[in-house]
């Protein structure tokens, strides 16, 4: 696969899936296996369910989460996205009532691509930043 | 060296001679005066802030030190990323209003570059896990109770 055609893999996944939360396209995106590494979490985000799952939370505490990439670079079998995610906080969030405030979530990932799939990816997210927005 | 050769090596330099080894000539040689690095929390304008910046986090965090491989790297010829691993011994000052633990601490982060024609470093944000850095100094409760 060129370096492209990774790039646009990786954007049909975060449109798909992380935006859209088409879980019945997971598996045209993600190869057997597919796990999350989230340096702030201990133990690794792993298949489908467990994705769907962090999805609604965050969707739930922020109806209005705007999912967006903003900058992307690629390389060889890798490719790292940019993102930032404003939206309102209506509902708990990491043991916060809903403050009606405006947030952006900001984070960076990086997929690993393997004939078109999505074999892992590794992310950091400003969760820090994000629950200072909300103090 | 083409250019996605140099930006690999600046970037593997900009870790290890810069961060690591606290190598001022580096950061002369591979960024662009007007660099900028941007953080969670920060924004340093100009090289002379970030190289500040450099200089006091060595001073707070004892052998501080930022490890990535070629395999953790991304390069294209004007942006870059690079995943990576900082550990330091002790944190034996003042961080973030959080007082010298004495801990030592782990954490992994990632950064996004960009750089000029020239192939100097112009941009670097980061995203690391700052609420795991905070555990480990004993900082997190500082943010619930402030």
């Amino acid at each position: 696969m060129s370096i492209e055609a990774n790039k646009a893999v990786v954007r049909a996944y975060v449109d798909a899936i992380l935006v859209n939360r088409d879980f019945s396209k997971f598996t045209e995106f993600t190869a057997p296996g597919f796990y999350i590494d989230r340096s702030a979490v201990p133990e690794a985000i792993q298949g489908a369910d467990a994705l769907h799952s962090q999805m609604d939370m965050l969707y739930g505490a922020f109806p209005d989460l705007e999912l967006k990439i903003v900058d992307i670079v690629a390389e060889g079998d890798k490719v790292v996205v940019r993102f930032q995610a404003p939206g309102t906080h209506l509902h708990p969030f990491g043991g916060i009532e809903g403050t009606g405030r405006k947030a952006v979530w900001k984070g960076l990932v990086m997929y690993h691509v393997v004939d078109g799939k999505i074999t892992e990816a590794w992310a950091n997210w400003d969760d820090w930043g994000l629950i200072n927005q909300l103090k | 060296m083409d250019r996605i050769e140099q930006n690999t090596s600046y970037l593997l330099r900009f870790f290890d001679e810069i961060w690591s080894q606290g190598n001022m000539e580096t950061a002369d040689e591979i960024c662009d005066p007007n660099f900028q690095f941007i953080l969670a929390f920060a924004h340093l304008d100009g090289l002379e802030a970030f190289k500040g910046l450099v200089k006091n986090n060595r001073r707070i965090f004892e052998n501080l030190t930022y490890k990535t491989t070629r395999d953790d790297i991304v390069t294209t010829e004007l942006k870059g990323a690079a995943f990576w691993n900082m550990s330091t011994t002790k944190h034996q000052d003042t961080w973030r209003n959080v007082p010298a633990s004495g801990n030592p601490v782990a954490i992994k982060g990632m950064t996004f570059f960009r750089f000029n024609e020239e192939g100097k470093l112009t941009e670097a944000r980061v995203q690391n896990d700052v609420i795991s850095m905070m555990k480990q100094i004993n900082g997190i409760t500082m943010l619930y109770n402030s």
